[in-house]
């Protein structure tokens, strides 16, 4: 089971497009809600929340605790804004939930092992897949999900979603997910493809060589 | 070289390139990912010869993937022509890219072999660009 942290937050009175002055001092906009509760506007300190994240990852309950309030509330880190190009983090949605009841969630999928496909070189194997829903309890929710691709032996076996093996109380969010193709074999590019690139680009290149030999009349 | 097959009008006013790009800023079909940081006109033959670069670089073996097409056509007039008598012909296309945009992905290849065709590719490129890696992966690493 993952571990669970507590952060403390502040309620947010600064809203919409003037909460560009807030993560100039450090603060991240955020917003909590849940099936139950309304959304309520939110502040958390940049340092203070990464310091959490990097322990806990994007799949474990945060217990979130606003200043004035005398309860906690169970959370998950539901959606994380992050700038294109710094990566700074703009905005987080957190999810209120209840730890009694199932949740879906998107876990990151993981490959270990090799292909006996790849080890013969026929191949490599193709990760189609980099998330997949699941339905489990707040407390259960793994934080990846392992893949044996060695288990994959010919060159048109697939891995779908049906295939998992998921951890006891976790089950696929639907059964669309079932059919989900997590990995598959690419074969290697045809040898004549590239030698025919090759021979194209040659001739070009030969015969710009040629125009710039040729006098000028 | 990459061109549209049919367009609709053969001219177009040249348009603005401000702020960042949210569209395509995502390494979404390969690994590791080559990212503008610039906005630039990417002209189809800087594509293709980036493009080049890349293959080359990885040889047999991973997959490219172009994420930018150059849909947008450049007209120039002659040259010592005198100013007026109307615009110019269409004599390039070019892609407008945004800082954030993925241009190149790629797939199949060790994070080192990435790296070197896309600083390869970097090269024939009138931008900054940056490596990226797929998110999700990143932290597999």
């Amino acid at each position: 089971m993952p571990d669970t942290e507590t952060l403390e937050v502040d309620l947010r009175s600064i809203k919409k497009k003037k909460v560009g002055r807030l993560r100039r001092e450090g603060i991240i906009p955020a917003v909590i809600y849940g099936k139950t509760t309304s959304s309520t506007p939110i502040q958390v300190g940049y340092k203070d929340f990464e310091a959490v994240y990097k322990k806990i990852g994007g799949t474990s309950i945060l217990n979130l605790r606003i200043k004035g309030e005398d309860r906690q509330r169970d959370t998950l880190i539901h959606t994380i804004q992050r700038h294109i190009l710094s990566q700074k983090i703009l905005h987080i949605d957190f999810l209120e939930v209840d730890v009694g009841k199932p949740v879906t969630v998107e876990v990151p999928i993981v490959f270990k092992g090799k292909s006996p496909v790849e080890e013969a070189g026929k191949g490599r194997i193709g990760q189609e897949a980099t998330y997949i829903y699941v339905k489990a309890l707040p407390m259960n929710i793994p934080s990846e999900i392992e893949v044996d691709v060695s288990i994959i032996e010919n060159t048109d076996q697939v891995i779908h979603g049906s295939d998992l093996k998921l951890p006891e109380g976790v089950t696929l969010a639907s059964d669309s997910e079932k059919d989900t193709v997590i990995a598959t074999v690419v074969l290697p590019r045809v040898a004549e493809e590239v030698e025919i690139e090759e021979k194209e680009e040659e001739e070009v290149e030969e015969a710009e060589e040629a125009e710039e030999e040729t006098p000028e009349e | 070289m990459l061109m549209p097959g049919k367009v609709k009008y053969r001219k177009q006013q040249r348009g603005r390139m401000m702020g960042s790009r949210e569209k395509g800023s995502r390494v979404s079909f390969g690994r590791y990912g080559l990212q503008a940081l610039e906005p630039y006109w990417i002209t189809a033959r800087q594509i293709e010869s980036a493009r080049i670069a890349i293959t080359r670089s990885v040889k047999r073996g991973g997959n490219i993937w172009i994420r930018i097409f150059p849909d947008k056509p450049i007209t120039k007039k002659p040259a010592e022509t005198r100013m007026g008598k109307g615009k110019g012909t269409p004599e390039e296309w070019v892609a407008v890219v945004g800082p954030g945009r993925i241009l190149f992905e790629i797939d199949g290849v060790t994070r080192d072999q990435a790296k070197g065709a896309f600083r390869l590719a970097s090269h024939k490129l009138p931008i900054k660009t940056r490596f990226v890696v797929r998110e999700g992966l990143d932290e597999a690493e």
